[in-house]
């Protein structure tokens, strides 16, 4: 029973997470790709499609910080004590970001916010990244929780997986903008999307290649297990959809598709992100029931949590309804 | 500078300044819900103008309230680690409950409160308003509830550092916790109205659209006759709550060193300076009233108060802070309430006529200053309750020490200071762009949501 509910909110935690990912990361992709920008007019359309979400989408971060918290303590804890310095990062790129978007509008010096604008979400986006790629590379611990320096989180699995957030994310936010949008606007984002699955490429092909020549220490974790054959397949199939994805972005026949690919794509990397870590939840060798609270703090957590998580997808997807169709002209913020 | 203290400083930093905004933005979202009904019932457009008006400050104070709200969430671990470990396992579900029972439906229907006006039908876009202003309350709800977890930690067994059992009931309803929501949600509501009424009484003093910044004047009186005294009586629950509960920081608030003997009323000190070592009041001025301390804690003029001396010196915590921060609070929340007395009675005796307005300067003035009153007045108390629980971070189950992270003193600077010129920043940029939106004024031009069209043309 302790083994199933640890497992279950594992998987929870997961699927929060991936859905953060998805939803917000977008937003932190446009907010990289407007630093390449210099139409006004283009800027404020992008930030016109994220402008009702944003914090909505956010609100996945804050349950799934919750969870965290509440299902796994020592985990929040040690984890958020030994990765300190990204997840500062990240909490100061998203107060930038969102402060950006709230003024943007009153101010006259556009130019100013639009570039605090994607620096925040530039730096949300690597904050995530080292956060991630310091609990893969593992967390020193002693008797009194964490035992490491500040800095541990800087290895060569936590670039890859900034890089690979960054790309990831900016690939998801052209191919978005691109599904919104018409014109010039939409053909930019069509290229920019393509541009983005092959910097993805190159990244995941060349980080593949040298983390295995590298032979790191943390990475025997990665390669010695019986489930390398699941991420096998999965990395394999990842090719299929990063095709389609610039396949589709190159034809501009239909406008739904990229976005939909790049979503299949960023699902699989995500399921052979948690299939490499679970049962264990710091990896090397700190696993989900290890950790997890009481049974009984869990089961309350199902009831004040768990069945509020497809409430509010329903209710967020309610929303979306209202928001439906393209954002031709720049719009000022308040008008969709 | 220890990592502690420096965790401490950031910590008190990081919640004063997140308190601000949604200090504002829960009551005003209060004020929209008032505001829409009223315009959908009389279908008076002045009350859709002002939701207008309002809502541009209130989504402003949103961004802020969120983006400042998220380093708390993180905070707990990142610098309480010890903390956070051994309680999550009840402390952290609550700030799950309130992410997903509060903030999400608060921040998704957003979405349509903002930019639905065209989108969706009235009826819609008023329960979305309702929906944004009951999520805001809840999560009020949730976070006051872990904290006065913190105060009064009932229902948890915590065994070989980690919770091993909780009773739910007893852990939620926790003796603090119905009282403290209430008083810190009164308090929403008098912030917003004192913050509506000083931009009001701003407007009228510059006599621009005053009479259109009467109407509002006048809403938020009303509903500062209820709040106002309400106030007082939670302020004054939670008072004797904290000399049931937490003596030792009651004798800490009141500067209180020896307990009163029996038969005999403790006396209140206005203005004390406590002196530590001779374990005594190095100087102070008292209350005219005897036994005023001992009516106003426990509600009998001979009621026993237990002094500092009966705690070993190890438990006591800090005295000044608490000791003037509550003094000041109380000051403050009985001059809002004679500023409503006030209102009052110049609403009767017909002050406050639009073509009276020019007149009694002086108490437009007053008025005016008054903006800032409900902020100070709820920063003041949380410096009573928070340094008023020291040394403990769960009174009597934890000291705040033990609940630190391992960090370098290096970092938490570093951090402490981004975080003081972060939100110096994002404090003047609030007021230059409300001042901006304050010099724009009220837009009385543009048209109605399309639906009232259609309905004029059917009727």
């Amino acid at each position: 029973m302790h083994e199933f509910l640890a497992n279950l909110w594992f998987l929870i935690l997961a699927f929060e997470l991936g859905l953060y990912a998805i939803l917000d990361g977008m937003d932190l992709g446009i907010g990289v790709w407007t630093l390449f920008d210099k139409d006004e007019n283009r800027i404020s359309t992008e930030i016109t499609l994220i402008g009702p979400f944003w914090d909505a989408n956010e609100t996945w971060l804050v349950m799934a910080g919750g969870i965290l918290f509440g299902a796994f303590p020592a985990v929040y804890a040690i984890g958020a004590n030994a990765l300190y310095i990204p997840i500062m990062i990240l909490i100061f790129g998203l107060i930038f970001r969102a402060v950006a978007i709230e003024v943007r509008d009153h101010s006259k010096n556009k130019r100013l916010w639009d570039v605090i604008f994607g620096l925040g979400s530039l730096a949300a986006i690597f904050g995530q990244g080292f956060a991630i790629g310091g609990l893969f590379g593992g967390i020193k611990i002693g008797p009194h929780g964490f035992a490491g320096s500040p800095w541990d989180f800087l290895t060569p699995i936590s670039f890859v997986l900034s890089f690979g957030f960054l790309f990831g994310y900016m690939m998801m936010g052209a191919a978005y903008v691109a599904m919104k949008t018409d014109g010039q606007i939409q053909r930019k984002n069509y290229s920019r999307t393509i541009a983005s699955a092959i910097l993805s490429t190159i990244l995941t092909v060349t980080a593949l290649i040298s983390l295995h020549f590298l032979n790191l220490p943390e990475m025997k974790f990665w390669f010695s297990r019986p489930d390398e054959y699941i991420l096998t397949v999965l990395y394999l199939f990842a090719t299929f959809p990063i095709v389609m994805v610039i396949l589709n972005a190159y034809k501009k026949k239909n406008d739904k598709l990229p976005y939909f690919w790049t979503l299949v794509l960023v699902v699989d990397a995500f399921v052979a992100g948690v299939v490499e870590i679970f049962p264990y939840i710091v990896p090397p060798n700190i696993k989900a029931v290890d950790v997890a609270s009481p049974n009984e703090s869990l089961i309350a957590m199902l009831i004040g949590i768990g069945i509020f998580i497809p409430i509010i997808i329903a209710y967020n997807m309610y929303i979306k309804k209202y928001f439906r169709g393209k954002v031709s002209k720049a719009g000022k913020y308040g008008e969709y | 500078m220890d990592p502690l203290f420096l965790s401490r400083v950031q910590f008190a930093v990081t919640t004063a300044f997140h308190m601000l905004w949604p200090l504002l933005s829960i009551g005003l979202s209060f004020m929209m819900v008032i505001l829409e009904i009223a315009w959908l019932k009389t279908r008076n457009e002045v009350y859709y103008r002002h939701e207008r008006f309002w809502s541009k400050i209130f989504i402003l104070t949103f961004g802020i309230g969120v983006a400042s709200g998220l380093v708390l969430e993180f905070e707990f671990g990142t610098n309480w680690a010890g903390f956070s470990s051994v309680v999550g396992g009840f402390f952290g579900n609550i700030l799950g409950f309130e992410g997903s029972m509060a903030f999400a439906l608060e921040s998704a229907f957003l979405a349509i409160f903002i930019f639905g006006w065209n989108k969706v039908s009235p009826r819609v876009h008023l329960v979305s308003t309702i929906l944004v202003a009951f999520g805001a309350s809840l999560s009020a709800w949730w976070i006051m509830d872990a904290n006065s977890w913190m105060q009064t930690p009932t229902g948890v067994k915590i065994v070989n550092g980690s919770v091993s059992s909780i009773n739910y009931l007893q852990a939620i309803l926790n003796p603090f916790a119905t009282i403290s929501f209430w008083h810190i949600w009164v308090a929403c509501i008098e912030t917003t109205i004192f913050f509506v009424n000083g931009i009001s009484a701003y407007y009228i003093l510059k006599k621009q659209n005053a009479e259109f910044f009467l109407k509002i004047f006048k809403i938020s009186v009303i509903i500062a006759i209820f709040a106002t005294p309400v106030q007082v009586y939670l302020g004054d629950l939670s008072g004797k709550l904290v000399g049931q509960y937490q003596p030792a920081t009651l004798a800490a608030i009141e500067s209180h060193w020896n307990t009163n003997s029996v038969g005999t009323g403790a006396t209140w000190h206005l203005i004390a300076i406590p002196d530590r070592k001779a374990e005594t009041n190095s100087f102070i001025i008292n209350a005219p009233i005897p036994g005023l301390m001992s009516f106003l804690d426990t509600g009998s003029f001979t009621g026993q108060v237990k002094g500092l001396k009966d705690f070993s010196a190890q438990d006591r915590g800090p005295i000044i802070l608490p000791f003037y921060s509550l003094r000041l609070m109380v000051l403050i929340g009985f001059i809002m309430v004679f500023m409503m007395l006030w209102a009052l009675w110049y609403w009767f005796k017909g002050n406050l006529k639009y073509e009276n307005t020019s007149r009694h300067k002086w108490f437009w003035r007053i008025w005016y200053w008054g903006l800032p009153f409900g902020f100070i007045a709820t920063e003041l108390g949380w410096i009573t309750r928070e340094v008023g629980r020291q040394p403990w971070v769960i009174y009597g189950i934890m000291r705040t020490s033990e609940g630190i992270s391992n960090l370098t003193a290096e970092q938490v600077m570093a951090t402490l200071v981004a975080f003081i010129l972060t939100y110096v920043v994002l404090f003047v940029i609030f007021i230059a762009f409300t001042r901006k939106i304050l010099k724009t004024g009220p837009d009385l031009k543009s048209p109605l949501p399309d639906w009232t069209k259609e309905t004029k043309k059917n009727a």
